[in-house]
């Protein structure tokens, strides 16, 4: 890693490193809610966003990409609404 | 100053399992189990099903997500001739192969990967794939149950989070989650069949919080 080559890409790939860092920084500050569960204060961990928090305390991450067949509007509701029909 | 390849492993999510499971209607309940314990205990699913980009070479994606994943699933259990072709497949031994490769080859950013492989029975596998003797393998008797207690156990002392529940309590969650499962996919007219691997995902993900949130209120 001596020649100007190599630690041009060193360089590059540590602004790279501070820039996705930013990004994650600013992430965390968003907290959203998700169903009934109480939401994390910290929205990501190491690097994943965080869906939510279950009653244990556990940390749901958010899951690699978006669902095929439902918007997360639809997701919620048809998952509250299979519930609601488990429960009677 | 760390190497690139330090940094580029830093940035890496320390939390992704790779899943490498049959995707067979009769492996479907075992895909499922795997999924669901994968998100209850804290971690991330990911597996070559999660994009759908026809432009991208499998191996290639498949690739990808081994770099990215300091953990991963295998279950190397169907042996079985295909019903159609009368050939077994050869996916799940092939892509466990790839993922001992990155961490034997892939040098110290890889060297801490970490791997779980399922078989029927315990010592079964050493009658056509002996060569991974002295591997970290389990067996789950063809039982979802026990599927996600072996999993969630092994989960939970890697992952060193005392807050994830125990397998039995995951199972327990596991069939009130397949039961609405069917509910959820009928929603949207599907069958099970047809839910997509990021649709499991994120249904499981978005279930727990919910179910989560429920009992806590």
């Amino acid at each position: 890693m001596s020649s100007p080559k190599a630690a041009h890409i060193v360089s590059s790939m540590t602004k790279s490193s501070k820039s996705s860092a930013l990004k994650v920084t600013s992430s965390a500050k968003k907290t959203s809610k998700v169903g009934a569960s109480k939401t994390s204060k910290a929205a990501s961990h190491k690097g994943s966003k965080v869906l939510g928090t279950t009653f244990d305390g556990v940390r749901i991450l958010k899951p690699k990409g978006k669902a095929t067949h439902f918007t997360t509007g639809e997701l919620r509701r048809a998952i509250a609404h299979a519930r609601a029909t488990r429960s009677g | 100053m760390p190497s690139p390849m330090r940094e580029r492993r830093d940035r890496d999510d320390p939390r992704d399992v790779f899943i490498n499971c049959p995707f067979s209607s009769d492996y479907q309940v075992n895909f499922q189990a795997i999924v669901f314990t994968v998100v209850r205990s804290g971690f991330k699913p990911r597996c070559a099903l999660e994009t759908d980009d026809g432009g991208e070479i499998r191996l290639d994606k498949i690739c990808k997500i081994i770099f990215e994943c300091p953990y991963s699933v295998h279950d190397i259990s169907k042996t079985e001739p295909d019903s159609r072709s009368k050939l077994p497949r050869f996916n799940m031994p092939f892509e466990l192969g790839l993922y001992l490769g990155a961490k034997r080859f892939g040098g110290a950013a890889h060297r801490s990967k970490r791997t779980l492989i399922f078989d029927r029975d315990l010592y079964r596998y050493q009658t056509y794939i002996s060569d991974i003797a002295g591997q970290d393998i389990h067996s789950h008797k063809q039982q979802p149950g026990r599927l996600i207690q072996e999993l969630a156990n092994w989960l939970r002392d890697f992952g060193k989070d005392p807050k994830v529940p125990g397998g039995k309590a995951i199972a327990t969650e596991f069939l009130r989650f397949r039961t609405d499962l069917a509910r959820i996919a009928a929603e949207k007219q599907l069958e099970q069949s047809e839910l997509t691997f990021r649709d499991l995902a994120g249904i499981a993900a978005t279930w727990v919080v919910q179910e989560s949130g429920a009992r806590t209120a």
